[in-house]
């Protein structure tokens, strides 16, 4: 017997992801007009209007690139909410998630019934002094901002590398722990990154919609593991691959939650939120070994508790994958393998949506693309479309009765949601 | 009333002293020092010099440093577990990073034991890790 709802999401939205400079889709659209477009997305999901929303939160992370402060002022009268109660709140890249909790805590204090949660994120470029105009961001740059979100005062300034941190270290320490030589390692992480794609080649809104199989044979690959170890993929910081890292993008999201027991007016299949909980630490998140990470442990246990679910109970899981290599850590730490099982499972493919434990199955931060506060929007609005049997072309075959979501926050936030289908 | 604990660690840090937090009520350490222990958040800790021993139990290179340590790549940045406890990461000295190859061998061939030093980069004193035999 699963927990009681604490809020029920009767409505979803998301852009596609990728570049206002590039994607045809997004192209010369703004901060305000990215968040519009996901949230009346989720409005007319729910079929309501501005007047059936009581408060609304705004998510983002980078103000040097939105160049936005106290987003939801600027906001309020964009998404027809004007004089509304409102706030902006940021968890870096897990904000979308831990608005989920606050949205269910809102609904269940009586003081809101319904609440929209948006977010959006710009990382390719910022306005050129001009509201039209945007300038391209280097990647230094965006790293420079971005790295605003680790340990200033002492992690940063001590020769700060991120892809090593947070890609490299881990990945060796799951190898050492489990016995996986190095090169066997590649071919694990080149298993993972196959399914990130099989995944986002299926998924129209998706930032990377070629699969690594139509990649390897547009470039005149043999096989598709030879495009894998080529000059194409580099070691970003080996034994990572680049293809193993983020994919920066621009795009938005957004859900709305509403009183469990007003979500049939809104929707014929309304997702409950059933239990979360987040975690914070400051930099490094583990202690001598690298996988070891006691702070998705504190808020997966947390959220299981107040779910009354366990890792054995999920039928899909959603982790933060900026690097792949959290997709067989966290995957064991949520209980959804056992522990020293997950690079098994993902050699067999079985996370693909088609077999027996899907996982990820919009593409994740690579393949969907990572727009930092929003991309937990993105994992929301899959599993609440998965869990509806409207995922198009990358459906689960299983029916999904109780999903778990997971996302990291630059810093490092942990917050994990548990949602139950009716 | 907080002491000033960034700028007494970096201070110390030009006369050759490398202070981490000791935890007056649990006995634990805390490295780098902030204002509370982090195993128990006992506000009840003094500032001691640490031995500077350590453990590097894994370390890497990326393609992309930030801009500010840019100039000094490829080096190696590893995770070092202190003999007081608390783990850190920095650049290590005597970590051969100039190439995936030399990376993987080098992983092959640790733990190995590292010895604290105060060194300046991009325009700080800062600490770094030397291998030691």
């Amino acid at each position: 017997m699963t927990a009681k709802p604490k809020g029920s999401i009767v409505g979803v939205g998301c852009t596609k992801f990728g570049s206002v400079l590039k994607t045809p889709e997004l192209k010369g659209k703004t901060f305000h007009e990215l968040i519009a477009e996901a949230a009346f997305e989720a409005m007319d999901d729910a079929g309501m209007t501005g007047k059936d929303i009581d408060a609304f939160y705004i998510g983002s992370m980078l103000s040097h690139s939105s160049h936005v402060y106290s987003h939801h002022t600027q906001l309020a009268d964009w998404l027809g909410l004007n004089l509304k109660p409102g706030l902006h709140f940021a968890t870096a890249c897990s904000t979308l998630n831990t608005g989920l909790g606050l949205a269910a805590m809102a609904v269940s204090s009586g003081k809101f019934d319904t609440v929209l949660v948006a977010g959006a994120e710009i990382l390719s470029s910022y306005p050129n002094d001009n509201p039209v105009e945007r300038k391209a961001i280097g990647p230094q740059q965006l790293w420079y901002w971005t790295d605003f979100g680790v340990d200033q005062i002492y992690a940063y300034h001590h020769c700060y590398d991120i892809a090593t941190a947070y890609g490299a270290i881990p990945t060796l320490g799951y190898a050492r722990k489990n016995n996986i030589p190095l090169d066997e390692m590649d071919r694990v992480m080149y298993h993972v990154h196959k399914a990130v794609r099989k995944h986002s080649s299926l998924n129209p809104k998706a930032f990377v919609t070629e699969s690594l199989e139509k990649s390897s044979k547009r470039k005149r690959f043999r096989t598709t593991y030879d495009y894998w170890k080529s000059r194409n993929n580099p070691f970003f910081a080996y034994p990572t691959r680049l293809l193993s890292a983020l994919n920066t993008a621009d795009g938005a999201s957004a859900y709305i939650v509403t009183r469990p027991d007003k979500a049939r007016k809104f929707s014929d299949q309304p997702i409950d939120i059933i239990g979360f909980h987040w975690s914070a630490s400051n930099y490094p998140w583990h202690d001598k070994d690298p996988t070891n990470w006691f702070i998705d442990k504190v808020a997966f246990k947390n959220a299981y508790r107040m779910a009354k679910v366990s890792g054995k109970n999920l039928d899909y899981l959603s982790v933060h994958d900026c690097m792949q290599i959290y997709q067989l850590i966290l995957s064991e730490i949520a209980g959804y393998f056992k522990k020293g099982e997950a690079w098994k499972a993902f050699l067999e493919d079985r996370t693909l949506y088609n077999h027996d434990k899907p996982m990820n199955t919009s593409g994740g931060r690579h393949g969907k693309g990572h727009a930092f506060a929003a991309s937990p929007g993105a994992e929301t609005y899959e599993i609440v479309k998965q869990m509806r049997g409207e995922a198009g072309r990358r459906q689960v075959k299983k029916e999904i009765k109780v999903a778990a979501q997971h996302n990291h926050g630059y810093g490092m936030q942990t917050a994990v949601t548990v949602f139950k289908k009716r | 009333m907080v002491d000033k604990i960034a700028k007494m660690f970096y201070g110390n840090l030009a006369k050759g002293k490398i202070l981490g937090a000791h935890c007056k009520d649990c006995g634990k350490w805390t490295f780098p020092p902030v204002a509370a222990c982090r195993e128990c958040g006992s506000r009840n800790i003094s500032y001691k010099k640490i031995s500077g021993k350590g453990i590097v139990h894994y370390y890497s290179t990326s393609i992309l440093p930030p801009k500010k340590f840019a100039k000094y790549s490829p080096y190696a940045y590893g995770l070092v577990e202190l003999e007081e406890g608390p783990t850190f990461l920095t650049m290590i000295e005597g970590l051969d990073a100039s190439t995936p190859e030399k990376i993987k061998e080098g992983n092959e061939n640790l733990p190995a034991k590292v010895r604290a030093k105060v060194s300046k980069k991009a325009g700080i004193n800062v600490v770094l890790f030397r291998v030691v035999k």
